[in-house]
């Protein structure tokens, strides 16, 4: 079995998983001008509703998709209470980011004292494994590679052929300016906060059923690798944050492969900070085209 | 250029409005009308309350007391976009455009609320209105000049076939000449649209040479209403606009 | 019960350090550091290497590196110094400006990824399992002489920390905090000022650590986590940003009362810790109120109040000295290019906003720039300031070629800009405003810092004098003290010129000074020009009004589409066919 091979396979079916979690966390960056840093938590929620559903005998994918639709909720929910009303005060970048990590730390406690600080763990849903061109999947990572390739797509679809997709382009672009045309904005960013909320749960669960055993600090570690491919990719575009997860997932992999585990998460970090110090707009983001993030 | 009394079916009217923000009022008592096919220009010095005036109409500033209706109907603090599926369109006085989208897709999101039909029949008549812009319509907002923009800027705004059209400040930051220009081109399509015309200028000279009618407001309350020519012949408004702004000016 | 009293003070004292670090770092200057809590464990760390022996002599109980069993004082002061350094090397994250949010998050990840590591790497700091049977500096039998130890301490750094936030080194923080651009604009430099607030908070985050540890006797991840950043963080926001006092209470409320008080409360049998994690939803909740209801925390940050002496009609002779550009050295300038511009080139996503510029401009004249919107006026100006760098081209200022000279150190050699909106450093006062403008400030410097207010006390009377004598010119002396946030929109305005003047420029590089202001003010500004430009200032006019820049102007120079179109005295240009031709097209 070769070890590149095998590290390369592992980085495309992590990837996926970060992708899914990158692209939700940057296009809320892009809608609401803020760092969501809540995103782990919520992330570790759905991953625990998904196992409390479980645990009660309800079949795991029912479960799954209980999680996901509640997230989406929720995430509306808390932008509407903490994250638009932060901004309405001129609390500043700094302040909402601020709010967002304390709510972060509010949910993750609120999970303890629920479902308690141990591991916990999914059944096993790996399914056989697969083999083929030298990569060896289980089924499940085929499952997520795929659900999340089918995300992309049907974001695409929404972005550019649909309605909904234009008045989300033109509220992202200027808010004011889309309802002087007649945008109900406030309905647009609540599908926006709900269809992000949403891919941020599946990556929870997604997370989770790949790992299998994990406790409440789930998603506040994987921030890292979402950060990075969403700051590699250039905050607030889409696109960007899809390749930006295949690439943070197969440098993590492989760095992990070729050294020790612990370097995972270095590489992640690692290319999170060379992007900062190197071009802080992304790869995809021109020159002086999206404001307010960057000086150049 | 005459001077019509305002009726009281008039497109867009204010009553006794009182407004501000936070807990502070800015505007006290105002009282406007702006009939169909009218232009009116709201002018005053700096820190008077024009800008307020304007976000209180469209319900982007807190309206303490009085009403705004919309041919009739009553649309004090109404959100903006319930006010633009009412029929009234709004030119912001900066980000004014979608700058990083090109000419017709501006004019397409302006469209929004129409049928894809409608928008496209309508579009071809919006650059009939502004004939300077149709060569344009594939450039990227951005990468045009001042006046240009603001000409896409109105046009979005005509998109929607406007009963009542508002623009803030449309001239600020062109340089004079381009100003007069930009302010005769969009007054002469503007009349033709039959919309009724609201704007707040801070160039008062030429907006009073524009316009049909116009209010003076001077600490948030309407110094003087009449005909624009008026109001540019009396020499006491020429004292209104001078202040120095708690500060001393030595010799 | 008095083991409580003896276990809360020493977490007070040495929280408190911590988060005199952290309220110097977020709440002084702005950085939101939100991974401090590495400083607090490289502090523990380092001490617990240094004090203990080599780990084989243990038997392997634990593994770590080094283990040089130093007295316990050594090892402490190794300790702030090591903190120190990761301070500043975690102020690197701000090498590239990028918003502040941004590199907020930057920090908290990286105290996630440090705590990963160390867990992960059981041959660092024995991993997991932390290090423990870490030697106490004082004998352990009589715990009040820690107590005594951590008050000492205490009482020693506080008036090191206020060379820091106090005085002009302070003010200069506080500037940066409030508008970093207008900072860099008047000389700061920014980036540097960022790494030694780190480096000084990494001190004291380190030093509250090395203390913790000789205290508890043993340290482990789970010791920091995100939790207890949090906690730190809530006390500064709490107990008011930026100022000392409020942030002992905070203190007291926050880490003390809330985290650890109340693990000794009596423990719910089916719900370990319960309380633990009420308190810690309690205080994430108050936190949040305090966003929405009063950032500036309990405590807001005091005004720095001067005497304002009794106004005068400025004499001739005060006018002078307040307007001679601080360098009284210099009096008439000698070279008539003072600055070169060649080629200079600047595009954004495609559009080419400045396009092959050449131009120069004589010292002693003032010289307008005007021309239609989208001309490039405005980034030509940025271009020249050094907010924007150049695609391609040269500038060249006195005799220097400035072209990749950071923005701050042109401001520092005369070249300074004013911004079209009004920048102020809002919650400082109008007169400190001037203040943190002057130039070469004896307390701004590491001799100023260490040596204390004796060494600089008479340049900033000086200078006092000279920010109120220039605040006269426009009658802003009675304004001195108060919060410049709180000025009309016109005596912003006139700030803003005043705080440029305050710099000693040699070059005045104005961004639509008059716009918007009541014809008498613009006309008064406007003899200001001429008298400066009389004087040997060069002032470079960005303005639409073109009357006032034929009354104004010797020189005018047109732009359109990013290019020079022509140059020379306004009446001359105003007949020109190409020129009236730019501003009707556009």
């Amino acid at each position: 079995m070769n070890a590149f091979a095998q590290a390369l396979g592992f980085g495309i079916a992590s990837g996926a998983i970060i992708t899914l979690g990158a692209v939700g966390l940057t296009v809320q960056v892009g809608i609401s001008n803020v760092f969501n840093v809540t995103y782990g938590a919520l992330m570790t929620l759905a991953a625990f509703i998904a196992y409390g559903l479980e645990q009660r005998g309800v079949s795991i994918w029912a479960a799954a998709l209980c999680a996901i639709l509640t997230l989406g909720v929720v995430s509306v929910v808390l932008n509407r209470i903490l994250i638009a009303p932060l901004k309405r005060r001129g609390a500043g970048f700094v302040g909402a980011i601020i709010g967002t990590v304390y709510a972060g730390l509010i949910i993750q406690t609120l999970i303890v004292v629920v479902a308690g600080a141990g591991v916990v763990t999914y059944g096993n849903h790996w399914g056989p494994t697969v083999t083929g061109a030298g990569f060896t999947f289980t089924t499940i990572q085929l499952g997520i590679i795929g659900l999340t390739v089918a995300c992309m797509v049907a974001l695409h679809l929404l972005l550019t052929k649909t309605l909904f997709g234009r008045a989300l382009r033109a509220t992202a672009a200027n808010e004011n300016l889309a309802r002087a045309c007649g945008i109900r904005t406030r309905r647009v960013v609540d599908g926006a906060w709900f269809l992000t909320g949403s891919m941020c749960g599946a990556a929870g669960v997604a997370l989770a059923l790949t790992i299998v055993s994990f406790d409440f600090s789930l998603g506040g570690t994987f921030l890292i690798y979402m950060l990075s491919a969403a700051v590699l990719g250039g905050i607030g575009q889409p696109y960007g944050a899809m390749i930006g997860g295949l690439v943070v997932g197969i440098a993590s992999q492989l760095a992990a492969a070729y050294s020790s585990p612990v370097y995972e998460d270095v590489a992640a970090f690692g290319i999170l900070v060379v992007v900062l110090l190197t071009r802080p707009r992304g790869i995809f983001t021109r020159r002086g085209s999206l404001a307010g993030l960057w000086e150049t | 250029m005459s001077a019509k009394t305002p009726s009281s079916s008039a497109a867009l009217v204010a009553r006794g409005l009182c407004a501000g923000y936070g807990d502070l009022p800015i505007i006290e008592d105002i009282d406007l009308d702006v009939a169909e096919g009218e232009l009116v220009a709201v002018v005053g010095p700096n820190g008077a309350g024009k800008s307020t005036l304007l976000k209180a109409i469209l319900g982007l500033a807190r309206v303490f007391r009085g009403e705004v209706n919309v041919a009739g109907s009553n649309v004090t603090r109404s959100p903006l976009d319930a006010l633009a599926r009412r029929g009234v369109g709004y030119v912001p006085q900066t980000q004014d455009v979608f700058a990083n989208l090109r000419v017709i897709e501006n004019l397409e999101i302006g469209g929004y609320l129409l049928s894809p039909r409608q928008r496209r029949e309508r579009i071809e008549e919006v650059f009939e209105i502004f004939p300077a812009l149709a060569p344009l319509r594939r450039r990227y907002v951005r990468t045009m000049s001042g006046g240009q923009q603001k000409m896409t800027a109105v046009a979005r705004a005509l998109m929607l076939s406007p009963q009542v059209l508002i623009l803030d400040e449309p001239t600020a930051g062109l340089s004079p000449d381009l100003t007069r220009v930009v302010l005769e081109e969009q007054s002469r399509a503007l009349a033709d649209t039959g919309a009724a015309v609201l704007l707040v200028e801070q160039k008062a000279k030429i907006a009073l040479q524009l316009a049909d009618r116009a209010y003076v407001l001077v600490r948030g309350r309407v110094a003087k209403a009449a005909a624009a020519s008026e109001i540019l012949n009396d020499p006491e408004m020429a004292e209104v606009f001078l202040g120095a702004e708690g500060l001393r000016v030595p010799r | 019960m008095q083991y409580y009293a003896v276990v809360l003070l020493v977490y007070f004292g040495t929280d408190l350090l911590a988060i005199w670090g952290l309220n110097l770092e977020f709440g002084v200057a702005g950085v939101a550091n939100l991974g401090f809590i590495v400083l607090i464990a490289v502090g523990a760390y380092t001490y617990a290497v240094l004090t203990l022996g080599p780990s084989s002599s243990n038997g392997a109980f634990q593994n770590y590196i080094i283990g040089a069993h130093l007295p316990p004082a050594a090892a402490l002061v190794i300790a702030v110094a090591v903190g120190a350094l990761a301070g500043a090397v975690l102020g690197l994250t701000g090498l590239r400006r990028v918003r502040q949010d941004y590199q907020a998050l930057v920090l908290l990840v990286s105290a996630i990824l440090a705590s990963t590591i160390v867990s992960a790497s059981p041959r660092i700091f024995n991993g997991d399992q932390g290090l423990a049977l870490v030697p106490p500096p004082v004998d352990t039998a009589h715990p009040w002489r820690y107590v005594a130890v951590v008050a000492i301490i205490c009482l020693a750094t506080y008036p090191i920390l206020r060379r820091f936030s106090g005085g002009p080194f302070g003010r200069a923080l506080r500037a940066m905090r409030e508008n970093e651009d207008t900072a860099i604009a008047i000389g700061k430099n920014v980036v540097a000022l960022r790494i030694v607030v780190q480096a000084v908070g990494g001190a004291l985050g380190s030093l509250s650590g090395a203390l913790l540890i000789g205290f508890i006797g043993a340290w482990s991840p789970s010791a920091w986590q995100y939790l207890e950043t949090l906690a730190l963080l809530t006390a500064v926001i709490i107990g008011g940003t930026a100022n000392d006092g409020g942030v002992l209470i905070g203190t007291a409320l926050i880490p003390v009362l809330l985290l650890q008080g109340v693990q000794f409360l009596p423990s719910i049998p089916r719900h370990p810790g319960l309380s633990a994690d009420l308190s810690t939803i309690l205080f994430s909740a108050i936190t949040i109120a305090f966003l929405f209801v009063r950032p500036q925390g309990l405590i807001p940050e005091r005004r720095r109040r001067y005497a304002v002496p009794s106004s005068q009609e400025p004499t001739q002779a005060l006018r002078d000295f307040a307007l001679r550009l601080g360098r009284p050295e210099e009096t008439k300038a000698v070279d008539d290019r003072l600055m070169r511009i060649a080629g200079l080139r600047r595009s954004f996503g495609g559009v080419r906003a400045v396009d092959d510029v050449s131009l120069s401009i004589a010292a002693g004249l003032v010289t307008g720039l005007i021309g239609p919107n989208g001309a490039g006026k405005s980034t030509l100006i940025n271009l020249v300031s050094g907010t924007l760098s150049p695609d391609a081209g040269s500038i060249g200022f006195r005799h220097r070629d400035v072209t990749h000279v950071p923005a701050f150190r042109r401001a520092r050699i005369g070249l300074v800009r004013t911004f079209q909106l009004a920048h102020e450093f809002g919650s400082l006062t109008t007169l400190e405003n001037l203040l943190v403008a002057a130039q070469n400030q004896r307390a701004e410097g590491t001799a100023g810092v260490l040596l204390g207010s004796r060494y600089w006390r008479r340049q900033e009377h000086a200078n006092r004098e000279r920010g109120m004598r220039l605040l006269e010119i426009f009658g802003l002396e009675q304004q001195a003290n108060k919060r410049a946030r709180e000025l009309s929109g016109g005596q912003k305005r006139a700030l803003e010129l005043l705080r440029a003047l305050m710099v000693g420029p040699r070059l005045l590089l104005l961004d639509e000074p008059l716009a918007g202001l009541s014809p008498v003010l613009a006309e008064r500004m406007g003899e200001l020009f001429r008298e400066l430009a009389r004087d040997g200032m060069s002032i470079v006019l960005v303005e639409h009004d073109l009357a006032a820049i034929e009354r104004l102007c010797d020189h005018v120079i047109v732009m359109a589409q990013g290019r020079v179109l022509a140059e020379g005295p306004m009446a001359e240009l105003r007949q020109r066919r190409d020129v009236q031709d730019a501003y009707l097209v556009g």
